[in-house]
């Protein structure tokens, strides 16, 4: 059997590939953002945030905001190189026939 | 001996290459005359360019900058080069994005090779009739630009799109041209 190319599965969970998207193409993005964007709940997306956090994929930063806490949050070059390798990685699992169809 | 090798595969190699574009069908002058006049829709971006320019910032406050752009072709008008400083009221730049414009004939659109705050992107430009589009997809969202330049005025709106929600903009410019540029095509190095 021929070897597959692996899947970050850091990178691969919907949701966090969805936030990585977003967070590769604006400077940075807040909570409430991501999660209008992603169409999610609080808790959900949390979740999702902790493990790229975990991963070191995004980075946040916490501050007040006329008195309310705010998380804003920016990917980081490892969850760049991450996304861009699993790019890379799908396209390779989805063979010849998907990049021809480009 | 090694050295004469070298040479003669150079030799081979220069003397080869008109040969193997005719035989592709590639002709240098046509191709730069074809990218050439496919520029010229848009001449009018040509030149320097200010006004005021604002944004929505990542905390929702609204950030103003003085934003500016030089505009020129480049290659022998085959391409585009834009350059653009976003002013602070202090006048430190916090916004210095780079672009060239250019077409790809094969596929005959358009495309956008943009450089702004470390981020790097290829976007097709969908020229309209007083303007052009582009677009950034991410994931589940799309940063839409549209651009109306007409009688000196540049002004430039991004949206963020969600499917099944409003359009939220977070950005808006409104330049005034004033004046011309030789900038980049100018300095450039002499023989002697």
């Amino acid at each position: 059997m021929p070897e597959l190319p692996e899947l970050d599965q850091i990178v691969h969970g919907q949701l966090r590939l969805a936030v990585l998207s977003i967070l590769s193409a604006v400077a940075k993005a807040d909570f409430t953002f991501l999660r209008d964007c992603t169409g999610s709940t609080d808790g959900n997306i949390s979740a999702h945030l902790l493990k790229l956090e975990q991963a070191g994929y995004v980075a946040v930063e916490k501050s007040f905001v006329k008195r309310k806490p705010t998380s804003t949050y920016q990917i980081t070059s490892a969850g760049r190189t991450a996304l861009a390798n699993y790019i890379r990685n799908l396209k390779k699992l989805l063979g010849a026939d998907f990049n021809r169809s480009k | 001996m090694f050295r004469q090798k070298i040479a003669r595969f150079v030799l081979m190699l220069i003397a080869g290459m008109p040969v193997a574009a005719q035989a592709l069908g590639l002709d240098s002058a046509a191709l730069i005359a074809g990218q050439r006049e496919a520029m010229k829709r848009l001449a009018y971006m040509d030149g320097v360019w200010r006004g005021p320019a604002w944004t929505i910032l990542p905390s929702g406050e609204k950030h103003n900058i003085t934003q500016t752009e030089r505009i020129g072709p480049f290659l022998d008008g085959s391409v585009k080069v834009t350059e653009g400083r976003g002013y602070d009221a202090d006048g430190k730049v916090t916004f210095n994005p780079f672009g060239k414009i250019s077409l790809n004939q094969a596929a005959k659109v358009y495309t956008l090779h943009s450089h702004a705050m470390g981020y790097v992107g290829d976007f097709e430009l969908k020229l309209t009739s007083d303007g052009y589009t582009w677009d950034i997809p991410a994931g589940p969202m799309t940063i839409h630009y549209t651009a109306v330049i007409k009688d000196g005025t540049w002004h430039e709106v991004g949206d963020r799109i969600v499917t099944g929600k409003a359009p939220v903009r977070f950005f808006e410019m409104t330049l005034k041209r004033i004046g011309d540029t030789d900038w980049p095509a100018a300095g450039a190095v002499s023989p002697k």
